[in-house]
């Protein structure tokens, strides 16, 4: 009976313990927390588009990461609304078919500095791609988040860069649009998560 | 016939020539090199100056940059924002999900590019044209 009680002590400690460095934020937040931009640079124009949108959670408890970021296609523009149709039509990034652009996995290790590297797999046009990222992670206590004029909670800002190349995601560059559209695509990325739970 | 295709031709070869120094024109008098961003909201950039160290880049703390800089034409410039930390630059708040997409120089080169050396085909297809029917005509008489 004695040893049941130790035992049931040191799970409920155990599980306080993890609760109390468990550290989940939720990224579907309001579009002015969020700030995505693509960009293609060619000959004939450089294209660039933002989105304002992303769905998501990130789990940065410790010994127990995880990830799971989406970006609705649709809310892709570019600045020109044909531009923006051929974008999203089966040629291209089919978003009838696969409406959301995906990161996702487990790995994110802290390497100094408030950078993060994290490692999953990109799903574009339901193709994956493993992808490694370097995040700069900044966690936003509730009074400093209050004194910016945020809601006074936990936060959390996640800023990166990286490239993404099409034919990665079986997307080749017709040669009709080759003056216009590069394959390979720089994107940035400027994310706030609040948290959710302790 | 052979007057009209004459100055058709005339016509599409001086277009060939004017065009490039029409793009001249506008990107030297009308361009201007920007650094577009999509700019944060009030309390995002608020929060950026909270987060910022010596290291950050003074872009961010007014928006995302879109792209690299760039050479922009015919646009308001009104809206150009000159941040006091580097008043070197300019920056340019596009919000792409209201649509807008502020003209590049280099589009405007490129598409002057083609208009001239397709007008210039066309001018000397008619050139062509208009030596072959006064040639034709000299043999008849």
């Amino acid at each position: 009976m004695k040893t049941m009680l130790s035992l049931a002590i040191a799970i409920f400690a155990i599980t306080t313990l993890s609760d109390a460095n468990a550290q989940t934020y939720d990224f579907k937040v309001d579009s002015k927390f969020v700030n995505i931009t693509f960009e293609s640079k060619m000959d004939l124009e450089d294209i660039v588009g933002t989105s304002r949108t992303v769905t998501g959670t990130a789990k940065l408890t410790k010994g127990a990461t995880s990830f799971d970021i989406s970006v609705p296609i649709d809310s892709m523009m570019t600045g020109i609304e044909v531009r923006d149709d051929h974008m999203r039509n089966e040629y291209w990034l089919n978003a009838a078919k696969y409406p959301n652009i995906r990161f996702y996995g487990q790995s994110i290790k802290e390497i100094g500095g408030g950078v993060y590297e994290v490692a999953g797999k990109f799903v574009m046009r339901g193709v994956e791609k493993p992808l490694t990222v370097k995040v700069n992670v900044a966690k936003i206590p509730a009074d400093k988040a209050g004194a910016a004029g945020m809601e006074k909670v936990n936060w959390v800002r996640l800023r990166a860069s990286f490239k993404i190349k099409l034919s990665d995601h079986g997307l080749k560059v017709p040669e009709m649009a080759a003056a216009k559209v590069a394959d390979e695509w720089n994107v940035s990325i400027s994310i706030f998560g609040k948290e959710v739970s302790k | 016939m052979k007057n009209l295709v004459l100055l058709l031709a005339i016509l599409d070869l001086a277009i060939a020539l004017a065009v490039p120094g029409v793009a001249w024109i506008v990107d030297s008098q009308m361009g201007t090199e920007v650094q577009m961003i999509a700019p944060h909201a009030k309390e995002v950039a608020a929060m950026e100056r909270l987060l910022a160290d010596e290291n950050t880049p003074v872009v961010s703390l007014y928006g995302e940059p879109l792209g690299e800089p760039v050479r922009l034409v015919l646009f308001d410039d009104s809206k150009l924002v000159v941040p006091e930390e580097n008043p070197k630059l300019r920056l340019l708040p596009v919000d792409k999900q209201s649509g807008e997409n502020p003209l590049q120089a280099k589009t405007v080169w490129f598409a002057a590019k083609w208009a001239s050396i397709i007008s210039a085909i066309f001018g000397l297809a008619g050139i062509g044209l208009w030596l072959f029917l006064r040639s034709r005509r000299n043999n008849a008489a």
